[in-house]
């Protein structure tokens, strides 16, 4: 079962692979392997580096790029031990060059990379580059979760496609939210909305230059329903519709044990025009995230990554969209249909291994007051089991020296808190009566609660 | 009378004939923490006469386990939050010991046996 589940992980990534990197390359297109330090995840450890990297050291273009975890022995690591949740590559430019920006005002370097469950390699059409300089520093921003009680040793290996010694036509990498430059890149579905109920997230993004898409990819989580870019100033029709691919039941997002989280989707239509669809500096784009909003989702994240060849010549007009544009499937063996998922709590068990439990142990505590205190201390929820009557105040306080959160598994809204340290509090007064089965993502096997809201 | 005092008077000789050897040989007991052995810093060496029993004592609030990467004998313990471990060391030698949630690299230790 464990063979055959990384067999097919591999497999999946190795086709994925050779469909998108031509088999005789030219004499001046070069490719880096190149390994990021190793990192130790601990059972069940989520960790967010940020770290420089190795660069190719190389001045020219890149064309085409992807990356994958490997363990201490250079073999693939499949989501069972640890899931590469995202990685984005920042290029933080050099001291006499020119400042490397991003679509948000503030932040340093310009991201010009980055995918997540669903493995989306750069893979910009024929003639197109992004620019590097030998000089460039490179910073690579990831989430690695390991879902696997044992200790992982792990690496990032990223491979970079360049072409050397040629001038391409330059692209802009543009990262468009749907949520915009908020401090977090992520943003939450309350789940209030009907059966069939869909939940949109807009922002409006200024370009910053004039030119032509000729890639667009997007990341997107599980339950979502896809992503559009829309052009206000051509009556706002739709340039790009980005749809998530989901794997079916049987595929291993979907088979590992235990569930930490809702999967997200296997791959995403990934936009191709060798022509480009025109847009022009100070014009809005309209980016739209798409998720079910009929359950709560915390957490869910619409990001499109556009590459814009820069071309100031670029036609003004509304004219028709270029008739080489086509979305091209990274994988097929899905389905466009988003599953229901229902996360489950977990627990360690008196025979030392991870199960699936209904509730954490303990004596449930009935509250009839209108606030009540939950301390989060020492790897617990304390009360673990909860009975409060409708329109309660909860108030989580974090005692403990590490970092905590409160992140709703299943339950009738969403309850999301931030990481949370030493002293801080989070409230929610929940008003809608169920069972809201809660963990902490950062300590899913030891800290559980079980909160029941009486009509 | 006599047939249900005599076993119970057999069962408390054959339970003090086992106990106080066991009492009187030595024990050491080594705290598990978070995610250490012994103490937060450092890979520790605890030294032990052969015949000693160690207890692991389980201290943290995250789940830990003792295992034998390299020694004399191989054991390990079951993935605990709370409770104890014990082990006789009847085998002479140098164990390396880890805790496999944590990594050797984080939460290890030496225990030498003389």
């Amino acid at each position: 079962m464990r063979r055959s589940g990384g067999f097919i992980g591999l497999c999946a990534v190795a086709c994925a692979l050779t469909a998108i990197l031509p088999a005789a390359a030219q004499a001046e297109t070069e490719q880096f392997t190149l390994k990021s330090k190793p990192f130790l995840l601990s059972g069940f450890k989520t960790i967010f580096p940020k770290i420089g990297v190795a660069t190719p050291k190389r001045s020219g273009y890149i064309t085409r790029m992807d990356a994958w975890l490997v363990d201490e022995r250079g073999r693939r690591v499949t989501i069972r031990s640890v899931m590469l949740h995202h990685i984005v590559f920042v290029n933080t430019g050099h001291a006499d060059g020119p400042p490397k920006k991003t679509t948000c005002k503030g932040r340093g370097g310009e991201p010009f990379w980055g995918t997540g469950e669903e493995k989306q390699p750069l893979m910009l059409p024929d003639g197109y580059g992004y620019q590097v300089d030998k000089h460039d520093g490179w910073t690579m921003q990831a989430m690695l979760m390991s879902h696997d009680l044992q200790a992982h040793t792990v690496r990032v290996v990223y491979r970079v496609q360049m072409a050397l010694g040629v001038s391409l036509q330059r692209v802009k990498p543009l990262w468009l939210r749907a949520n915009g430059c908020t401090t977090q890149p992520s943003y939450d579905v309350t789940g209030d909305m009907p059966l069939g109920g869909v939940h949109s997230r807009t922002h409006l993004w200024r370009m910053p230059l004039s030119g032509r898409i000729v890639e667009a990819t997007a990341h997107l989580h599980g339950s979502s329903y896809g992503m559009t870019i829309d052009q206000p100033r051509c009556d706002g029709r739709t340039l790009i519709d980005e749809r998530p691919m989901y794997g079916l039941q049987n595929d291993l997002v979907y088979r590992a044990r235990p569930v930490l989280h809702e999967p997200g989707p296997i791959a995403t239509g990934h936009y191709l025009s060798e022509t480009g669809i025109p847009i022009r500096k100070g014009e809005f784009l309209k980016v739209t995230g798409r998720y079910d909003g009929s359950r709560p989702h915390p957490r869910v994240m619409a990001i499109a990554h556009i590459y814009v060849a820069v071309d100031g010549d670029a036609p003004r007009s509304c004219g028709p969209l270029p008739a080489d544009g086509h979305i091209f499937w990274t994988r097929t063996d899905g389905t466009l249909q988003p599953p229901v998922m229902t996360l489950p709590l977990n627990g360690l068990g008196a025979d030392g291994k991870v199960h699936e439990i209904d509730r954490p142990a303990g004596v449930e505590r009935v509250v009839d007051s209108t606030a009540t205190r939950v301390d989060l201390t020492g790897e617990r929820f304390v009360p673990a089991n909860l009975s409060i009557g409708k329109g309660t105040k909860v108030i989580w306080s974090f005692d403990d020296p590490v970092l905590h959160n409160v992140t709703l598994a299943s339950g009738p809204r969403l309850v999301a808190s931030p990481n949370s340290g030493k002293g801080t509090r989070f409230v929610q007064t929940l008003n809608t009566p169920g069972t809201y089965k809660l963990f902490c993502y950062l300590h899913p096997i030891t800290m559980t609660q079980v909160i029941t809201v009486r009509p | 009378m006599t047939r249900k005092t005599l076993p119970a008077l057999l069962a408390a000789t054959l339970s003090l004939g086992v106990t106080v050897p066991v009492a009187l040989a030595a024990t050491k007991s080594i705290k598990v923490g978070d995610d250490y052995f012994v103490r937060a810093k450092g890979v520790p060496t605890v030294t032990v006469k052969k015949g000693t029993t160690v207890k692991w004592k389980f201290a943290g609030h995250a789940p830990h386990n003792v295992t034998v990467s390299s020694g004399p004998v191989k054991f390990h313990s079951k993935t605990m939050r709370s409770g104890s471990f014990s082990k006789k060391l009847t085998k002479k030698g140098t164990y390396k010991i880890y805790c496999t949630i944590h990594g050797a690299a984080d939460q290890s230790m030496v225990l030498k046996v003389k």
